[in-house]
């Protein structure tokens, strides 16, 4: 074997302590470890990130369309229904084909976000039972993979717009906000369930389910209602601001919706930074229970 | 917690102990639990078992010095990987704790993070990035990787197509480029063919001189007597014996002696085969004092007789006489001599004189086979052969004579 090139390590003679005691009861460390680790969760988030892109559609013929593939098959059938009367929706100013396509690839990219910290915590089990490393990469490697194919999405969404919409919006510019927002809504939501749902597997069918019915729950496919009750369902569901004030950016222009928007996203912002904190302290607790 | 190791200190355990609850169900809803305690900044330190609970570990200390190696040593289920996970940081002690100065490194997940349909070449980098290394370390070691694993031109193909043991090389190709302070190993020294378990040993060795702090989980005392200075053997959870590895490996061996392992190793199904109406086997040495042990370097004897209900077509017998652990050390068969053995009257017998035995000193199981053709008439641990005149622990499993010259010492 030829002799090994000689590597530069910087002198880590720091010592780590491993004890029962709880990780909040010592901030200053905590906040030091997460420090001390952001460039490698960095580096291989990124490396994870590349990974999964790179793996995800090597083995198919039609690569990344697939990402867009089933929102558009779903935009042919509730327009084609539409079309046929069998369903009622009236869109003012706005071609249905275009107001039901940007709402379901919004609607794709928090489903995506939402599932997505769970679907990488479930791949990478057996790294996360046998090998020390900053599992916050993993997040950081999801909302990558999440926004890299709501990126994708927008392309297909502004070209939708020329093709299909009566005018383009100036408020256009404003979408990779909004779907910054949703992203990220989304993925907090999705950081807080990942350790219960990697504990008790009933949380992510139950999960599931929900989500069915909040497709219909949000205006995804129909504008928001104006009659009471169903009027409030802008206010209580917290998805429909941040989906319905982007499509508005998108195929109409400013939103009505915006402060709710605004608030949603300062929360989201909090919320983010609380699911983080939660999944650092409770994933080692749930990993070391999945095969002891 | 603050704690201040001695210089020479890379690692230190104190007290540590670990709780599992082996009911699916509870464990869930402790973990829940453990969880909301966990970020109330409520948890801590605790001896109570909850309902369904255990210790997997139970008040361990050990220190280990820079540059030392220890072994793990104990039956499956005595807390040797919980004790790695602890030291690694994958699981937390319910009590005490430990604390390691400097990078840890493991070989124990080979390939953890690699993707099979992309390529060698991509996975490394992967692969890498896991274990802590960062793109600079990869690039510079990138040509050693490829190289140490023997995968040449195949290295942009996809791991997918690789066979199970090249994908294992090229884990540990990856993994043992680390150079940490502590490099914990979980039996990953059974892995490939065994050429590259020799190189693996050599990149082992190498990074013991470079001081390299080594902890090995293994079975095999060979390893444990050959890498190790000390070892430490668990026994449900507790420290049995922090001894020298010699010493431990005696006594490991000493207890879990061939004629308990011949039960489990080998079954206990003599005399109820249907063909079979009676066998007898003597194992001893050549004045026929069975049992009796037998020196090393001289001769043993198997004295049989098997009797079968209907003659059979193409009889033939053998004798595979296994170590402690369960490793084949020689097997006596006649099939190497003749097409069939003779018989009278459905009787078959026979004495085989063999030798001089090599072994190390100790008790070997003697396993007989009766075969009819390539059909199996009778299997079973028979006897034991126990071997005496030499220490028990060595340098592989037989002593052979040695005569050493050295021209050096003549010309001068």
């Amino acid at each position: 074997m030829p002799p090994s090139p000689e590597i530069t390590r910087p002198p880590e003679e720091a010592i780590f302590v491993n004890g029962p005691d709880s990780l909040l009861l010592k901030p200053s460390q905590l906040w030091g470890e997460m420090r001390s680790e952001f460039a490698t969760t960095k580096s291989l988030a990124w490396r994870l990130l590349w990974r999964d892109l790179q793996g995800q559609y090597r083995q198919t013929l039609l690569g990344y369309s697939w990402a867009i593939l089933p929102a558009l098959a779903t935009t042919v059938i509730w327009v084609f229904l539409r079309a046929q009367n069998v369903i009622r929706i009236d869109v003012p100013e706005v071609p249905y084909a275009l107001f039901v396509l940007t709402g379901i690839l919004l609607w794709h990219t928090f489903h995506e976000a939402l599932f997505r910290p769970l679907e990488m915590v479930k791949n990478c089990q057996t790294m996360l039972e046998r090998v020390r490393f900053p599992r916050e990469s993993l997040m950081l490697a999801s909302a990558g993979y999440v926004l890299f194919f709501a990126m994708a999405r927008l392309i297909v969404i502004c070209g939708s717009v020329f093709l299909l919409g009566n005018r383009v919006p100036a408020t256009l510019a404003l979408a990779p906000l909004g779907l910054l927002a949703l992203v990220a809504f989304g993925t907090a939501l999705g950081i807080l369930i990942t350790p219960l749902a990697l504990l008790i597997r009933d949380v992510e069918h139950g999960l599931r389910i929900v989500m069915q019915f909040m497709f219909f729950l949000t205006p995804v496919i129909y504008p928001v209602p104006d009659q009471f009750p169903a009027s409030l369902m802008i206010y209580v569901n917290p998805v429909a601001p941040l989906l319905v004030v982007t499509r508005d950016w998108i195929t109409l222009g400013p939103s009505m919706y915006t402060v709710e928007f605004a608030r949603l996203s300062g929360v989201t912002l909090v919320g983010l930074m609380l699911a983080i904190l939660w999944y650092r302290l409770s994933l080692p607790l749930v990993t070391e229970r999945l095969r002891a | 917690m603050q704690v201040s190791l001695p210089p020479d200190v890379c690692l230190e355990a104190r007290g540590v102990s670990k709780i599992f609850c082996r009911h699916l169900k509870r464990s869930m809803w402790y973990g829940v639990r453990d969880i909301a305690r966990e970020c109330l900044g409520r948890r801590g330190s605790r001896s109570e078992l909850r309902h369904g609970e255990f210790w997997s570990l139970q008040d361990v200390d050990f220190q280990l010095q820079r540059g030392e190696s220890l072994a793990l040593v104990g039956r499956n289920g005595a807390g040797k990987t919980t004790l790695l996970k602890l030291i690694h940081g994958l699981a937390r002690p319910d009590q005490g704790y430990v604390a390691v100065r400097g990078r840890v490194g493991a070989l124990i997940a080979l390939g953890a993070g690699f993707n099979p349909i992309l390529s060698g070449r991509e996975n490394i980098y992967i692969a890498g990035a896991v274990l802590g290394m960062r793109s600079a370390e990869i690039d510079a070691r990138f040509d050693e990787i490829v190289d140490f694993a023997g995968l040449g031109e195949v290295i942009d193909a996809p791991v997918q197509t690789y066979s199970s043991g090249m994908a294992v090389r090229l884990g540990f190709s990856v993994a043992s480029t680390l150079e940490p302070d502590v490099l914990l190993i979980d039996e990953v020294l059974a892995v490939g063919d065994f050429a590259f378990r020799n190189k693996c040993l050599q990149r082992l060795n190498q990074l013991r001189t470079k001081g390299v702090a080594f902890i090995l989980v293994t079975h095999a005392m060979t390893n444990v007597v050959q890498f190790c200075e000390r070892a430490l053997w668990l026994e449900k959870g507790r420290v049995k014996l922090d001894a020298t590895s010699q010493e431990v490996a005696a006594r490991y061996v000493a207890e879990h002696n061939p004629g308990a392992a011949a039960g489990g190793l080998f079954g206990q199904t003599a005399f109820n085969h249907d063909r079979l109406i009676s066998t007898r086997v003597t194992v001893g040495d050549i004045a026929g004092q069975n049992p009796c042990p037998v020196r090393h370097g001289t001769d043993g004897v198997i004295h049989f007789r098997f009797e079968t209900r209907e003659a059979l077509s193409a009889p033939n017998v053998s004798f595979p006489i296994y170590r402690g652990d369960g490793a084949l050390m020689t097997t006596l068969a006649t099939i190497a001599r003749m097409r069939s053995i003779p018989s009278r009257n459905n009787v078959y017998e026979g004495v085989v004189r063999f030798g001089p035995v090599p072994f190390l000193a100790g008790d070997y199981t003697v396993v007989a086979n009766l075969h009819d053709g390539t059909e199996h008439v009778f299997r079973d641990a028979v006897g034991r052969l126990r071997v005496t005149g030499l220490p028990e622990i060595g340098w592989g499993y037989v002593k052979l004579r040695e005569e050493w010259s050295f021209p050096q010492r003549q010309a001068a």
